[in-house]
Parts: C-alpha cells; sequence; structure tokens
C-alpha cells in the first residue's frame, strides 16, 4: 500500500488576523513513509500540522485523511445533535414551566409555557448549529475523534501530564478501554481489572522500549526535556496509530537517545506506521525522509528526495536568505 | 449533655459536609472544575427531598408549595426523596454543565457561581414554589417514632439490631482496610479482624474486604436483635459495639503514626496538653478582659515555641503536621475523657467520675434522660441507658458516606478517574489521545452535583426545616475550604477536612459560652474571620492540603498480584 496518499493536503490556507501563516499549501504524505517537514522560522510548519491534526480549522482548502474530508470526520454525529438539542430544550422548557407555574397554576397553561420554553431551547441549539456550520473555518473543532481514526499528534512544546505518573501517562493513552467508562468501572470490574493489568503491561513496554523505565512512578512534571519527548513519542505509539505527526520529536533529546528514537522510528516505519516529522536538526530529518517538503511563506516551495534538496537553489536562498 | 453526645451531634454535620465536599472534590479536585455554585445542587437536593416527605399543602394555613408527596406509599418517603433529590440535582448538574463547562475555569467559576444565586432567588421569589422565604418546614425525619429506645418492643430490638449493624460494619471495613495494609505495627489487628469478622475474616481469598465487612455488620446486627429480643442486654452490646470502634479507631492512630518515636509523641502530647492550659484561663479567670488577654498571650506563646521549634530543630521539622495531629489527638482526648471527670473529681466523688466516663465510653449509648433500661452499677453508680434518635440518625449517615466514599473510590482508582485527572492536567492532550474531555467533565459535574443534592437531602433530614438564607454562596465556600484543608483530589481529605472544620465550629461555640452573652454574638461572629486566615494560611503553606493528592502509582510488576478487592468482586 506504500505509495497511495494517507493524507491529501490541497490548498490549505489559515490566517491569524493579517498575518497568512499557510498560504495555499498542497502536497501529499504516503502511506507507510517518512515524510519531513522542513523550513525556515514562520514558515507554516506547526500551523500546517495543526491543521492536519485538526486542532485548527481552516480557512481555505481541504485535508483529506484516507480520501476523507477532516472536517467531515469532526463533525459531530446525529446523535450528538440529539442530545444537545434536547438537552437545551428541557432547559429551557424547565424555565418555561417554573415561569408559567407561578401565575396560571398547574394546567394547560403552565404546560403551554413550558412547550414553548422547549421549542425555543430546541430550535434555538439546531439553528444556532446551522448558522455556525454555514460559516467558513467554525465546524466545531474536534480533534479527538481524528485521534479515534488512527490520526495523532506530539505537540512541539512537550505537552505532558504532569501531576500523573509516566506509567499513567502512557496508561491513558490505549483506545476503547472499557473502564474510561463509568458503568463498567462500577458494575464490572472483572473485566477491567484484566484490562488494565494489560494495558499496564504493554505501557510498562513502552517504557522499557525508551529507557526510561527507572521513572515508572515519577510524576512527568519532574522529567527533563528530553524524557518528556520520549514519554511523549510513547504515548501515541500507546494508540496504536496509523499517521503520527511529530512536532520536532528530538529537540532536546541527547545523540544517543537520538539514534535510538529514529531506530525506532524506522522500525515502526517498516511495520506500516506512517509518519510526518517537523524537524530542525537536518542530519535527522535527511537520514529519516523519503520525501521532504520545504514550506516558505505559508507555501510549499519544493518537494523531493534529501538529496535533491540538499542541493535545491531555492531551499538554500530561502534558509540562508541569499 | 455528656461529651460524646457533643460528638454524635457534630459527626452528622461531618458526614452531611463530607458528603458535599466528595462532590466538589470530584469536580474540582479531580477534574479540575472550578464550581463555586456547589451549593445549588445542595439546595436542590434539600428543597427536592423536603417535597416529597412533605404532605399535601393545605391552603388554609400559611404555608405553600408546589406540592407534597408525602402521603403516597413509597414515593413518599425518605428513600425516595433521597433518590429523587440526588437524581435531579445530577440532572440539573449536567444541564447546566451544557453550556457552560466550555468557559475557562475561573469564568466558569463565576457564571456557575450565578447559577446557584439563580437558584436561591428562585426559592425566594417564587413562594408558590416552596414557601418562598419562609421556612419550609412540617415533615419529620423517618423512624423517629419509637426513639428513645427502651427495648420493651421487637422493633426496638430490631432498631437497635440496624444500629449496630452498620456501626459494626463501617468499624469492620475500617480494620480489613488496615489489615490490607498488613504493617508492622505492634497492634493484633489480625486477630481482631478475625474475632470482628465472627471468623469470616478467613474468607478473604474469596471474598473482598468490603463484603466481608458488610456481612460481619449483618451477622451483628441479627445477633444484636436476638439478644435484645431475649435478653435485653442494651449495655453490655452498647458497651461491646463501643470498645470494639475504640480499639480500632486506636489501631488506626498507631497504625497513622508508625514512624513516630518516643520523642516525637512526647512533642505533641505537650502541643496538645499546651493547647488546653492555654484555655485555662477562660473557664478560671472571672474579668473578661483579663481573661481574653492571658488566654491570647498563652495561645501566642504556644505558637511561637511551635515555629520556634520546627524552625530551630530539624526532627520536629520533619514531623511538623505529624506532632499538631497528635496534639489535637490528645487534645480532644483530654476533653473528652479527663474534663468531664474534673467537676465529681474536684467534689470527691470518684464513683459519679467513673460513672461520667463510662457514659463517654460507652458512645454508643446515650445516659440520663427520660426513658431507657436503668443499671445499678458496683461503684459506678446508677445508669439510664438508651439509644437515642441522632444516633440512630448518625448510624444511617454514616453508612451514606462509607458507601459514597467507596464507590468514588472506585470510580477515580479505575481509567476513568484517570481520564478525569488527565483533563485536569492538559485537555489538549486528552483531546490529542481521541478522548473527548467535554464528555468527561459533563460526566464529572453530574457525579459531583448529585453528591451535592445527596448532601442536601440529608441535611433537610438533619434540620427538618429549610430557610432560603442557609444556602448561600458562604455554604460553597465552607466547602471549598474543606476540600483544600483536607487535600483537593484525595476524598479521604473530604472527611477529615469536613472533620476539622467542624470540630473548629464546635470548638468555637464552646469557647464563647465561657463569655457573657453580649460579647458570645460577637465571638460567633468573629470566628468567620479566624476560618479566612486559616484558609490563607493553609494556601500558603499547604497547597496541597494535609494530606495532599491521592498516591496513583500502581504496583510494579515485581509486586504479587493486583489486589483480590480488584479482581474478585466483579461478578
Amino acid at each position: 500500500m506504500t505509495g497511495d496518499p494517507v493524507i491529501e493536503v490541497e490548498n490549505l490556507r489559515k490566517t491569524f488576523g493579517g498575518i497568512v501563516a499557510v498560504d495555499g499549501a498542497t502536497f501529499d504524505i504516503e502511506a507507510g513513509s517518512i515524510t519531513g517537514l522542513i523550513g525556515p522560522n514562520g514558515a507554516g510548519k506547526t500551523t500546517t500540522f495543526n491543521l492536519i491534526s485538526g486542532f485548527y480549522e481552516p480557512d481555505g482548502g481541504v485535508v483529506r485523511y484516507s480520501g476523507r474530508d477532516l472536517q467531515a470526520i469532526m463533525r459531530p454525529h446525529r446523535e450528538e445533535t440529539l442530545i444537545w438539542g434536547g438537552a437545551s430544550g428541557i432547559t429551557l422548557g424547565a424555565f418555561g414551566g417554573i415561569v408559567g407555574l407561578g401565575p396560571l397554576g398547574l394546567g394547560v397553561g403552565a404546560l403551554g409555557t413550558t412547550a414553548v420554553g422547549a421549542i425555543a431551547g430546541a430550535g434555538g441549539y439546531l439553528a444556532n448549529q446551522r448558522a455556525t456550520q454555514r460559516r467558513p473555518g467554525h465546524a466545531n473543532s474536534r480533534p479527538h475523534m481524528l485521534a479515534r481514526e488512527g490520526l495523532v499528534r506530539t505537540f512541539q512544546i512537550t505537552r505532558e501530564l504532569g501531576e500523573m505518573t509516566a506509567l499513567e501517562n502512557l496508561m491513558l493513552a490505549p483506545q476503547g478501554q472499557a473502564g474510561e467508562n463509568l458503568a463498567n468501572a462500577w458494575l464490572r470490574r472483572d473485566r477491567v481489572a484484566t484490562e488494565e493489568a494489560t494495558v499496564r503491561e504493554r505501557a510498562e513496554e513502552m517504557l522499557e522500549l525508551l529507557e526510561i523505565e527507572h521513572l515508572r512512578d515519577e510524576a512527568a512534571g519532574n522529567l527533563s526535556g528530553g524524557q518528556r519527548k520520549l514519554l511523549e513519542l510513547g504515548r501515541v505509539l500507546m494508540l496504536e496509530p496509523r499517521v503520527i505527526l511529530l512536532d520536532e520529536p528530538v529537540a532536546g533529546v541527547n545523540p544517543a537517545l537520538t539514534e535510538k528514537l529514529m531506530d525506532r522510528i524506522e522500525t515502526l516505519r517498516d511495520q506500516g506506521y506512517t509518519f510526518c516529522i517537523v524537524e530542525h536538526d537536518m542530519a535527522v530529518i535527511m537520514e529519516l525522509s523519503e520525501t521532504i517538503i520545504v514550506m516558505n511563506e505559508g507555501k510549499k516551495l519544493v518537494e523531493g528526495p534529501p538529496d535533491e534538496i540538499r542541493t535545491n537553489e531555492a531551499v538554500i536562498e530561502a534558509y540562508l536568505g541569499v | 449533655m455528656a461529651a460524646s453526645d457533643v460528638v454524635m451531634s457534630f459527626m452528622l454535620l461531618v458526614s452531611i459536609y463530607g458528603i458535599l465536599s466528595l462532590g466538589l472534590n470530584i469536580k474540582y479536585g479531580h477534574t479540575g472544575l472550578l464550581d463555586f455554585g456547589h451549593v445549588g445542587f445542595y439546595l436542590i437536593g434539600a428543597y427536592t427531598a423536603a417535597l416529597f416527605v412533605l404532605g399535601p399543602d393545605d391552603p388554609s394555613d400559611f404555608t405553600t408549595y408546589v406540592v407534597g408527596l408525602g402521603e403516597l406509599p413509597v414515593i413518599g418517603t425518605w428513600g425516595t426523596a433521597i433518590l429523587a433529590a440526588t437524581l435531579l440535582a445530577g440532572l440539573i448538574g449536567g444541564l447546566v454543565a451544557l453550556p457552560t463547562i466550555r468557559l475557562r475555569e475561573d469564568y466558569l467559576a463565576i457564571t456557575v457561581l450565578g447559577v446557584s444565586v439563580i437558584f436561591q432567588r428562585i426559592i425566594q421569589s417564587e413562594s408558590w414554589l416552596a414557601n418562598g422565604p419562609d421556612a419550609l418546614r412540617g415533615y419529620s425525619p423517618p423512624l423517629q417514632g419509637p426513639f428513645p429506645l427502651t427495648m420493651e418492643t421487637g422493633l426496638d430490638a430490631a432498631l437497635f439490631g440496624i444500629f449496630v449493624a452498620v456501626v459494626w460494619a463501617v468499624v469492620t471495613g475500617g480494620l480489613g482496610r488496615l489489615h490490607t495494609a498488613n504493617d508492622t505495627t505492634r497492634w493484633p489487628v489480625a486477630r481482631l479482624y478475625t474475632l470482628g469478622t465472627f471468623g469470616l475474616a478467613r474468607r478473604r481469598g474469596a471474598w473482598s474486604a468490603s463484603r466481608v465487612a458488610a456481612v460481619a455488620g449483618l451477622v451483628a446486627g441479627v445477633l444484636t436483635t436476638a439478644l435484645m429480643a431475649t435478653l435485653a442486654r442494651l449495655l453490655a452490646v452498647g458497651a461491646i459495639v463501643s470498645l470494639y470502634a475504640w480499639v480500632v479507631a486506636l489501631a488506626f492512630v498507631a497504625h497513622h503514626y508508625r514512624d513516630l518515636g518516643g520523642r516525637e509523641w512526647a512533642v505533641g502530647v505537650a502541643l496538645g496538653t499546651g493547647l488546653l492550659v492555654a484555655l485555662l484561663p477562660l473557664p478560671v479567670v472571672e474579668a473578661v478582659g483579663l481573661k481574653i488577654a492571658a488566654t491570647l498571650g498563652l495561645l501566642a506563646a504556644l505558637v511561637a515555641s511551635y515555629y520556634y521549634a520546627v524552625t530551630r530543630t530539624e526532627w520536629v521539622a520533619d514531623v511538623k503536621l505529624a506532632v499538631v495531629g497528635v496534639g489535637a489527638m490528645w487534645f480532644v482526648s483530654l476533653w473528652y475523657f479527663l474534663l468531664p471527670t474534673l467537676g465529681p473529681l474536684g467534689r470527691g466523688d470518684v464513683g459519679g467520675a467513673l460513672n461520667v466516663l463510662v457514659q463517654n465510653l460507652v458512645w454508643a449509648l446515650r445516659f440520663g434522660g427520660d426513658g431507657g433500661i436503668g443499671y445499678t452499677l458496683v461503684v459506678i453508680g446508677d445508669l439510664t441507658a438508651t439509644i437515642d434518635y441522632t444516633r440512630f440518625q448518625l448510624a444511617g449517615f454514616l453508612l451514606f458516606l462509607a458507601g459514597l466514599y467507596y464507590v468514588l473510590e472506585l470510580a477515580v482508582q479505575s481509567p476513568f478517574g484517570r481520564v478525569l485527572r488527565a483533563v485536569r492536567n492538559d485537555e489538549t492532550v486528552v483531546k490529542s489521545l481521541g478522548k473527548d474531555p467535554f464528555v468527561y467533565k459533563v460526566q464529572s459535574m453530574v457525579i459531583g452535583s448529585a453528591l451535592g443534592g445527596f448532601a442536601g437531602a440529608l441535611w433537610a433530614m438533619y434540620a427538618q426545616g429549610l430557610t432560603f438564607t442557609t444556602f448561600a454562596p458562604r455554604v460553597t465556600f465552607i466547602t471549598l475550604l474543606i476540600m483544600f484543608v483536607g487535600g483537593a483530589g484525595n476524598n479521604k481529605g473530604m472527611i477529615l477536612g469536613a472533620g476539622i472544620f467542624w470540630a473548629f465550629q464546635q470548638a468555637t461555640t464552646q469557647l464563647a459560652s465561657y463569655f457573657p452573652p453580649a460579647i458570645r454574638v460577637n465571638i460567633q461572629a468573629f470566628r468567620l474571620v479566624i476560618v479566612g486566615v486559616l484558609f490563607l494560611l493553609i494556601l500558603y503553606y499547604l497547597p496541597e492540603g494535609l494530606l495532599g493528592r491521592d498516591d496513583h502509582t500502581t504496583p510494579a510488576e515485581t509486586q504479587p498480584e493486583p489486589e483480590p478487592e480488584a479482581t474478585t468482586e466483579a461478578d
């Protein structure tokens, strides 16, 4: 399946006030490959990342994951709309009831005010939702839907769960844990316990793999910058995703560990994972990537294999500003 | 009134506020939702419960309320009332959460504060709903009729059986936890556990500690009922239950402070005694000005010497909180056991002193008053023993508190609780890991608010009358104080915090009684200031609270199998 684009970016555009951060970027990320995304500071790499991972909504253009528009994947399901509309209806209905019951007493009049409130609540919610969906760039941003579909990211500045232990950070990640449902946590404790044991085992393996098993019970907030990078990588791997977006994965990691991390990423690639990496360490990006996309001023400058990029005139100019 | 009676009514408040704080702890301590409007759900619970048990509104009297379901069978009982209060508060908590929960921490706090004030205003101004600004009363707590028990009927025996069953189960449950902790105290915990569980402890492999405790309580209750129906040995059974609880409590203290050496204990005892001495001028000195000056001077000297010891001596600094704990317990023991006997002893009446001592020791029974079974004991003299309604009610409240604590611990120790803690730490991470923080925040609001409603229903039962002024935002802030004192994110801390807060309230009320009535009012008002200052000190010196956040480290692979509680109790 190598060769099929798993992520297609088309004319992507995002502005912040007057600044155009991404301005019509277009590129593909092939399944089972490692794609590097480089560019000078302010080229729009991280913004592109946030757009691809669903954390930002584009002002224009489209990102497709496995052929489906990201915005469509993230759109609320019908059930959610029903719950929200229903809840709004109940709330306003109750208010209507209270307002009506006072002067009118228990009877048709109070029922009427209740009904008016309920209709106003539910209708208002639906109308509001319609309106927001029509406004460009204002669809509900729900990036967790993407993670569920196997598209995950890490953060440039690591976001560890500081008060939780390293082990807990990893154990949080796996999808569809039965114990995350409160009813199961109360009523199906045997199932949850068994599952929890499996998850813990996997998390401990991951800690070993990343060689931070001695930090198992350490609060993540106490880890060093490099250790946090590792922990974050471990966390997304625990999710068993298809596509992993890594934002500066080796920044602050020592050379020996960087080597190991790169090996690990290549092994995972061989197992079928797809990577997209933003990184400033040229040696790393040149060695890892099969394709490199160079961005400048919000646009794709060039795209090609590392050897080609190394010698490209436009790239040298963009980087050195000659 | 014996000291034990004071403690009983104090414990009722601790249970109510413990449950209320557990609710807020789920919201803030575990999920990070700063809810300044927690009292709103307390209000909903209280009024809902009251409307369920009130009889139909009589239009000819001066009270009006929208509906009184009290005369309906089943629906009009306290059980349904508490359930409905919990569910409704939870539902409304969820509905309030839907629009507000997307707000950032401080904005959320202000918004929900507003919501709680709206609830209060609705009660106040909609006089058709729940009697408006006037008190809503006219209902009574459940099963109050037969009290105080005199053991003349089978019903009396059965009620006493229920009381013993609950106390026994709660105490045995605590002992079971102590037994699981399995450390090296000198207390014969294992033997005591075997005894307290009637040998059921041996089923430990197959049963969880909670189930062993529940069954042991049941056995104790049935035994008691049978014993009462045939022999009416109220004093003997009361003494056994009381002593069992005392021994377990002592074992708990010994376990908790097992790391303290002799000199640390001595410092603690000295602190406690010092506090007692510092308060001595209050009853002894006559002149008000001198009284205040002497007490404040001695208190200042005590605090100063503690501060000096903590800053100058390293080994005291290491245990600075533990010695205060020991000191507090020593002080309470002196107050509970020693002070009541001083009066009779001063008159040279040893028998009378022993009599008072027995009354306080056998806390499960109420002595004196009208009704009850009379006993005459050697030296000690006459005792009239009975079970009053307060104790019975307390058993129920403790059962609720213990049950809810257990259920909540299950929730926060599960993967669900892990997601909640992750949401508190960083929502973006939770999103990036494919989990919707919104769903968890709403669930947290629902559970927390439902607990608030539960506490409200218990308050309605306890207070036997509701006024809208009770449900001012003040209650939320007291609950916050309790949470921060105990340690946000630690369920055990909520019970400790509630205990400390109400102990402070009780103590200041008692101290105020040594002053002339005109000053008394000022003292009672002034204590809010003291509470505020204490709150600041806690936030400054102990931002994690007394117990800190709960420890969620899991045993490493080298440890034996996951504890049986997690795996065996799931059928």
